[in-house]
Protein backbone atom coordinates (compact mmCIF):
# COMPACT_ATOMS: atom_id res chain seq x y z
CA UNK A 1 0.00 0.00 0.00
CA UNK A 2 1.50 3.33 -1.10
CA UNK A 3 0.56 6.95 -0.37
CA UNK A 4 -0.96 7.15 -3.86
CA UNK A 5 -3.14 4.12 -3.10
CA UNK A 6 -4.29 5.68 0.17
CA UNK A 7 -5.04 8.98 -1.55
CA UNK A 8 -7.25 7.06 -3.98
CA UNK A 9 -8.98 5.07 -1.24
CA UNK A 10 -9.11 7.56 1.61
CA UNK A 11 -12.78 8.55 1.11
CA UNK A 12 -13.97 4.96 1.02
CA UNK A 13 -11.72 4.23 4.02
CA UNK A 14 -13.24 7.07 6.04
CA UNK A 15 -16.71 5.87 5.07
CA UNK A 16 -15.89 2.22 5.90
CA UNK A 17 -16.84 1.26 2.37
CA UNK A 18 -13.75 -0.87 1.71
CA UNK A 19 -13.45 -4.63 2.05
CA UNK A 20 -11.96 -5.59 5.40
CA UNK A 21 -8.46 -6.53 4.10
CA UNK A 22 -8.13 -3.23 2.19
CA UNK A 23 -9.47 -1.29 5.16
CA UNK A 24 -6.82 -2.88 7.34
CA UNK A 25 -4.05 -2.20 4.82
CA UNK A 26 -4.98 1.52 4.61
CA UNK A 27 -5.16 1.77 8.40
CA UNK A 28 -1.72 0.16 8.75
CA UNK A 29 -0.22 2.51 6.19
CA UNK A 30 -1.82 5.62 7.72
CA UNK A 31 -0.58 4.63 11.18
CA UNK A 32 2.99 4.90 9.93
CA UNK A 33 2.59 7.80 7.49
CA UNK A 34 1.92 11.28 8.81
CA UNK A 35 0.74 12.64 5.44
CA UNK A 36 -1.88 9.92 4.96
CA UNK A 37 -2.84 10.05 8.62
CA UNK A 38 -3.46 13.77 8.17
CA UNK A 39 -5.68 13.07 5.13
CA UNK A 40 -7.80 10.69 7.20
CA UNK A 41 -8.04 13.11 10.10
CA UNK A 42 -8.95 15.91 7.69
CA UNK A 43 -11.93 13.92 6.48
CA UNK A 44 -12.99 13.19 10.05
CA UNK A 45 -12.83 16.89 10.94
CA UNK A 46 -14.81 17.81 7.85
CA UNK A 47 -17.44 15.23 8.75
CA UNK A 48 -17.74 16.60 12.29
CA UNK A 49 -17.99 20.23 11.11
CA UNK A 50 -20.63 19.57 8.46
CA UNK A 51 -22.67 17.37 10.79
CA UNK A 52 -22.54 19.89 13.61
CA UNK A 53 -23.60 22.83 11.42
CA UNK A 54 -26.50 21.04 9.74
CA UNK A 55 -27.74 19.37 12.94
CA UNK A 56 -27.65 22.71 14.75
CA UNK A 57 -29.80 24.20 12.03
CA UNK A 58 -32.26 21.30 12.21
CA UNK A 59 -32.40 21.51 16.02
CA UNK A 60 -33.48 25.12 15.63
CA UNK A 61 -36.41 24.06 13.44
CA UNK A 62 -39.82 23.77 15.01
CA UNK A 63 -41.21 20.53 13.62
CA UNK A 64 -44.38 20.64 15.71
CA UNK A 65 -46.40 21.85 12.72
CA UNK A 66 -45.27 19.09 10.41
CA UNK A 67 -47.78 16.42 11.45
CA UNK A 68 -50.87 18.69 11.46
CA UNK A 69 -49.95 19.91 7.98
CA UNK A 70 -49.28 16.37 6.75
CA UNK A 71 -52.53 15.12 8.31
CA UNK A 72 -54.46 17.87 6.52
CA UNK A 73 -52.78 16.93 3.24
CA UNK A 74 -53.59 13.27 3.89
CA UNK A 75 -57.25 14.22 4.45
CA UNK A 76 -57.27 15.94 1.08
CA UNK A 77 -55.69 12.89 -0.56
CA UNK A 78 -58.30 10.60 1.01
CA UNK A 79 -61.11 12.92 -0.05
CA UNK A 80 -59.80 12.97 -3.62
CA UNK A 81 -59.49 9.18 -3.63
CA UNK A 82 -63.02 8.78 -2.34
CA UNK A 83 -64.33 11.23 -4.93
CA UNK A 84 -62.50 9.54 -7.78
CA UNK A 85 -63.78 6.13 -6.63
CA UNK A 86 -67.31 7.51 -6.80
CA UNK A 87 -66.57 9.20 -10.11
CA UNK A 88 -65.37 5.88 -11.49
CA UNK A 89 -68.49 4.13 -10.21
CA UNK A 90 -70.91 6.68 -11.75
CA UNK A 91 -70.07 6.06 -15.44
CA UNK A 92 -70.47 2.31 -14.96
CA UNK A 93 -73.89 2.75 -13.38
CA UNK A 94 -74.84 5.33 -15.98
CA UNK A 95 -73.78 3.04 -18.82
CA UNK A 96 -75.84 0.23 -17.34
CA UNK A 97 -78.90 2.43 -16.95
CA UNK A 98 -78.47 3.74 -20.48
CA UNK A 99 -78.32 0.22 -21.88
CA UNK A 100 -81.49 -0.78 -20.01
CA UNK A 101 -83.26 2.39 -21.18
CA UNK A 102 -82.20 1.82 -24.76
CA UNK A 103 -83.43 -1.77 -24.65
CA UNK A 104 -86.75 -0.65 -23.19
CA UNK A 105 -87.24 2.03 -25.84
CA UNK A 106 -86.38 -0.41 -28.58
CA UNK A 107 -88.82 -2.98 -27.21
CA UNK A 108 -91.62 -0.41 -26.85
CA UNK A 109 -91.05 0.90 -30.35
CA UNK A 110 -91.10 -2.51 -31.89
CA UNK A 111 -94.21 -3.54 -29.93
CA UNK A 112 -96.19 -0.33 -30.48
CA UNK A 113 -95.45 0.46 -34.09
CA UNK A 114 -95.15 -2.68 -36.07
CA UNK A 115 -93.45 -1.44 -39.14
CA UNK A 116 -95.81 -1.72 -42.11
CA UNK A 117 -94.49 -4.28 -44.43
CA UNK A 118 -93.44 -2.76 -47.64
CA UNK A 119 -96.15 -3.73 -50.08
CA UNK A 120 -94.25 -5.30 -52.86
CA UNK A 121 -96.02 -5.62 -56.23
CA UNK A 122 -96.63 -9.26 -55.44
CA UNK A 123 -98.50 -8.32 -52.26
CA UNK A 124 -100.40 -5.55 -53.96
CA UNK A 125 -101.56 -8.11 -56.52
CA UNK A 126 -102.70 -10.56 -53.88
CA UNK A 127 -105.55 -8.33 -52.67
CA UNK A 128 -106.99 -8.20 -56.21
CA UNK A 129 -106.24 -11.74 -57.03
CA UNK A 130 -109.65 -13.16 -56.17
CA UNK A 131 -111.38 -10.63 -58.41
CA UNK A 132 -108.99 -11.23 -61.28
CA UNK A 133 -109.35 -14.95 -60.87
CA UNK A 134 -113.10 -14.59 -61.21
CA UNK A 135 -112.56 -12.85 -64.55
CA UNK A 136 -110.76 -15.82 -65.95
CA UNK A 137 -112.95 -17.68 -68.37
CA UNK A 138 -113.30 -18.43 -72.02
CA UNK A 139 -112.87 -14.77 -73.03
CA UNK A 140 -109.91 -14.11 -70.69
CA UNK A 141 -106.57 -15.74 -70.16
CA UNK A 142 -104.36 -14.84 -67.23
CA UNK A 143 -100.66 -15.09 -66.92
CA UNK A 144 -98.91 -14.21 -63.67
CA UNK A 145 -95.37 -12.95 -63.50
CA UNK A 146 -94.16 -14.30 -60.12
CA UNK A 147 -91.19 -11.94 -59.76
CA UNK A 148 -92.97 -8.69 -60.40
CA UNK A 149 -96.41 -9.83 -59.24
CA UNK A 150 -97.88 -8.54 -62.50
CA UNK A 151 -100.85 -10.38 -63.92
CA UNK A 152 -101.25 -10.22 -67.67
CA UNK A 153 -104.82 -10.57 -68.80
CA UNK A 154 -105.39 -11.72 -72.34
CA UNK A 155 -108.83 -10.79 -73.59
CA UNK A 156 -110.57 -12.47 -76.52
CA UNK A 157 -110.53 -10.32 -79.67
CA UNK A 158 -114.33 -10.26 -79.85
CA UNK A 159 -114.54 -8.83 -76.27
CA UNK A 160 -111.88 -6.13 -76.66
CA UNK A 161 -108.11 -5.81 -76.79
CA UNK A 162 -105.24 -6.54 -74.57
CA UNK A 163 -105.50 -5.38 -70.98
CA UNK A 164 -102.89 -5.38 -68.26
CA UNK B 1 -40.65 -3.49 20.40
CA UNK B 2 -41.24 -0.70 17.91
CA UNK B 3 -42.96 -1.76 14.69
CA UNK B 4 -40.80 -1.83 11.58
CA UNK B 5 -41.21 0.76 8.86
CA UNK B 6 -42.76 -1.86 6.59
CA UNK B 7 -45.35 -2.79 9.22
CA UNK B 8 -46.26 0.87 9.60
CA UNK B 9 -46.51 1.24 5.82
CA UNK B 10 -48.88 -1.73 5.60
CA UNK B 11 -51.00 -0.41 8.45
CA UNK B 12 -51.14 3.01 6.80
CA UNK B 13 -52.31 1.45 3.56
CA UNK B 14 -55.15 -0.15 5.49
CA UNK B 15 -56.20 3.29 6.69
CA UNK B 16 -54.39 3.49 10.02
CA UNK B 17 -53.50 7.17 10.22
CA UNK B 18 -51.64 6.74 13.52
CA UNK B 19 -49.21 4.40 11.80
CA UNK B 20 -48.36 7.09 9.29
CA UNK B 21 -48.00 9.61 12.08
CA UNK B 22 -45.41 7.32 13.63
CA UNK B 23 -43.50 7.21 10.34
CA UNK B 24 -43.59 11.01 10.12
CA UNK B 25 -42.32 11.42 13.65
CA UNK B 26 -39.66 8.81 13.08
CA UNK B 27 -38.20 10.49 10.00
CA UNK B 28 -39.16 14.15 10.01
CA UNK B 29 -35.86 15.23 11.55
CA UNK B 30 -33.80 13.29 9.05
CA UNK B 31 -35.76 14.63 6.11
CA UNK B 32 -35.42 18.11 7.62
CA UNK B 33 -31.61 17.68 7.74
CA UNK B 34 -31.52 17.04 4.03
CA UNK B 35 -33.94 19.85 3.22
CA UNK B 36 -32.15 22.41 5.40
CA UNK B 37 -28.79 21.38 4.00
CA UNK B 38 -30.04 21.56 0.44
CA UNK B 39 -32.10 24.74 0.62
CA UNK B 40 -30.34 26.71 3.38
CA UNK B 41 -33.66 28.28 4.31
CA UNK B 42 -35.76 27.10 7.24
CA UNK B 43 -39.19 28.00 5.91
CA UNK B 44 -38.54 26.41 2.54
CA UNK B 45 -37.09 23.38 4.29
CA UNK B 46 -40.22 22.99 6.44
CA UNK B 47 -42.38 23.24 3.34
CA UNK B 48 -40.33 20.50 1.72
CA UNK B 49 -40.56 18.29 4.83
CA UNK B 50 -44.36 18.60 4.86
CA UNK B 51 -44.64 18.07 1.13
CA UNK B 52 -42.34 15.04 1.29
CA UNK B 53 -44.62 13.26 3.75
CA UNK B 54 -47.75 14.36 1.92
CA UNK B 55 -46.37 12.85 -1.31
CA UNK B 56 -45.24 9.75 0.54
CA UNK B 57 -48.79 9.28 1.85
CA UNK B 58 -50.27 9.87 -1.57
CA UNK B 59 -47.96 7.40 -3.32
CA UNK B 60 -47.46 4.89 -0.54
CA UNK B 61 -48.70 2.08 -2.77
CA UNK B 62 -45.64 2.66 -4.98
CA UNK B 63 -43.29 1.80 -2.13
CA UNK B 64 -42.54 -1.88 -2.60
CA UNK B 65 -40.36 -2.35 0.45
CA UNK B 66 -37.33 -3.50 -1.54
CA UNK B 67 -35.30 -0.59 -0.17
CA UNK B 68 -35.40 1.31 3.12
CA UNK B 69 -38.41 3.52 3.68
CA UNK B 70 -36.11 6.41 4.61
CA UNK B 71 -34.19 5.94 1.31
CA UNK B 72 -37.49 6.28 -0.53
CA UNK B 73 -38.37 9.34 1.57
CA UNK B 74 -35.00 10.94 0.88
CA UNK B 75 -35.55 10.41 -2.81
CA UNK B 76 -38.85 12.28 -2.65
CA UNK B 77 -37.30 15.02 -0.51
CA UNK B 78 -34.28 15.39 -2.78
CA UNK B 79 -36.46 15.70 -5.88
CA UNK B 80 -38.64 18.29 -4.13
CA UNK B 81 -35.54 20.28 -3.14
CA UNK B 82 -34.26 20.22 -6.72
CA UNK B 83 -37.71 21.27 -8.00
CA UNK B 84 -37.81 24.05 -5.45
CA UNK B 85 -34.38 25.33 -6.43
CA UNK B 86 -35.32 25.17 -10.09
CA UNK B 87 -38.53 27.07 -9.43
CA UNK B 88 -36.75 29.70 -7.40
CA UNK B 89 -34.01 29.90 -10.00
CA UNK B 90 -31.35 29.79 -7.37
CA UNK B 91 -29.28 27.31 -5.47
CA UNK B 92 -30.45 28.36 -2.04
CA UNK B 93 -30.80 31.31 0.20
CA UNK B 94 -28.53 31.41 3.16
CA UNK B 95 -29.95 34.04 5.40
CA UNK B 96 -27.06 35.92 6.91
CA UNK B 97 -28.98 37.17 9.94
CA UNK B 98 -27.02 37.38 13.14
CA UNK B 99 -29.60 35.26 14.93
CA UNK B 100 -28.99 32.26 12.71
CA UNK B 101 -25.23 32.39 12.75
CA UNK B 102 -25.37 32.56 16.54
CA UNK B 103 -27.55 29.46 16.62
CA UNK B 104 -25.23 27.66 14.26
CA UNK B 105 -22.28 28.47 16.43
CA UNK B 106 -23.91 27.52 19.71
CA UNK B 107 -23.58 23.72 19.53
CA UNK B 108 -19.90 24.05 18.62
CA UNK B 109 -19.40 26.02 21.79
CA UNK B 110 -21.37 23.47 23.78
CA UNK B 111 -19.26 20.59 22.48
CA UNK B 112 -15.89 22.26 22.89
CA UNK B 113 -14.76 25.28 24.81
CA UNK B 114 -16.89 26.90 27.52
CA UNK B 115 -19.48 29.23 25.98
CA UNK B 116 -18.44 32.18 28.14
CA UNK B 117 -15.15 32.57 26.31
CA UNK B 118 -15.69 35.26 23.69
CA UNK B 119 -12.76 34.16 21.52
CA UNK B 120 -13.92 30.56 21.22
CA UNK B 121 -17.51 31.60 20.71
CA UNK B 122 -16.52 33.92 17.90
CA UNK B 123 -14.37 31.22 16.36
CA UNK B 124 -17.17 28.66 16.56
CA UNK B 125 -19.56 31.10 14.98
CA UNK B 126 -17.04 31.81 12.27
CA UNK B 127 -16.50 28.10 11.61
CA UNK B 128 -20.23 27.52 11.40
CA UNK B 129 -20.68 30.42 9.01
CA UNK B 130 -17.80 29.32 6.80
CA UNK B 131 -18.92 25.70 6.70
CA UNK B 132 -22.41 26.78 5.80
CA UNK B 133 -21.09 29.07 3.11
CA UNK B 134 -18.87 26.32 1.71
CA UNK B 135 -21.82 23.88 1.58
CA UNK B 136 -23.94 26.49 -0.14
CA UNK B 137 -21.33 26.95 -2.84
CA UNK B 138 -21.47 23.30 -3.85
CA UNK B 139 -23.73 22.27 -6.72
CA UNK B 140 -27.01 20.60 -5.62
CA UNK B 141 -25.71 17.15 -6.61
CA UNK B 142 -22.50 17.56 -4.63
CA UNK B 143 -24.37 19.12 -1.72
CA UNK B 144 -26.82 16.22 -1.65
CA UNK B 145 -24.10 13.61 -1.65
CA UNK B 146 -22.25 15.35 1.22
CA UNK B 147 -25.42 15.69 3.30
CA UNK B 148 -26.57 12.13 2.72
CA UNK B 149 -23.16 10.73 3.60
CA UNK B 150 -21.84 13.06 6.31
CA UNK B 151 -25.04 14.00 8.09
CA UNK B 152 -27.36 11.07 7.39
CA UNK B 153 -24.70 8.38 7.26
CA UNK B 154 -26.13 6.61 4.22
CA UNK B 155 -23.98 4.02 2.48
CA UNK B 156 -22.80 4.60 -1.09
CA UNK B 157 -25.36 2.08 -2.26
CA UNK B 158 -28.20 3.87 -0.49
CA UNK B 159 -27.05 7.25 -1.81
CA UNK B 160 -26.98 5.88 -5.34
CA UNK B 161 -30.60 4.79 -4.89
CA UNK B 162 -31.67 8.17 -3.51
CA UNK B 163 -29.94 10.13 -6.25
CA UNK B 164 -30.67 7.56 -8.94
CA UNK B 165 -27.09 7.37 -10.15
CA UNK B 166 -24.38 4.69 -10.19
CA UNK B 167 -22.33 4.00 -7.09
CA UNK B 168 -19.19 5.13 -8.94
CA UNK B 169 -20.79 8.52 -9.54
CA UNK B 170 -21.58 8.79 -5.83
CA UNK B 171 -17.93 8.09 -5.00
CA UNK B 172 -16.56 10.61 -7.46
CA UNK B 173 -19.07 13.29 -6.40
CA UNK B 174 -18.25 12.69 -2.76
CA UNK B 175 -14.53 12.90 -3.42
CA UNK B 176 -14.93 16.13 -5.39
CA UNK B 177 -17.30 17.71 -2.84
CA UNK B 178 -15.00 16.92 0.06
CA UNK B 179 -11.99 18.40 -1.71
CA UNK B 180 -13.99 21.52 -2.51
CA UNK B 181 -15.06 21.91 1.12
CA UNK B 182 -11.55 21.24 2.40
CA UNK B 183 -10.02 23.81 0.09
CA UNK B 184 -12.58 26.43 1.18
CA UNK B 185 -12.13 25.65 4.85
CA UNK B 186 -8.38 25.12 4.78
CA UNK B 187 -7.52 27.73 7.38
CA UNK B 188 -10.28 26.61 9.73
CA UNK B 189 -9.97 22.83 9.77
Amino acid sequence: MTCADVERLVDAFADAELPAPTLLAVARHAAGCSTCDESVRGLQELHESVTRVVRAEVDALDLADVWPAVAAAADRVDARRSWSRRARAVPAAAAGALAVAAAAVFWLQSARVAPPRDPTPAHRTLSNQAFIDRLAGKDLRLRREPRSGTTIIWVNATSGGLAR
Amino acid sequence: MAPSDWELVLRTRKGDRDAFRELVERYQRRVASLAVGMLRNREDALDVVQETFARAYQHLDRFKGDSGFYTWLYRIAFNLCVDHQRREGKLGDLRPEQEETEQIGAPLAADGPPPDEPFHRARSTEIGRRVEQAIRELTPDHRAVILLREVEGLSYEEISRVLDCPKGTVMSRLHYARRQLQSRLRELL
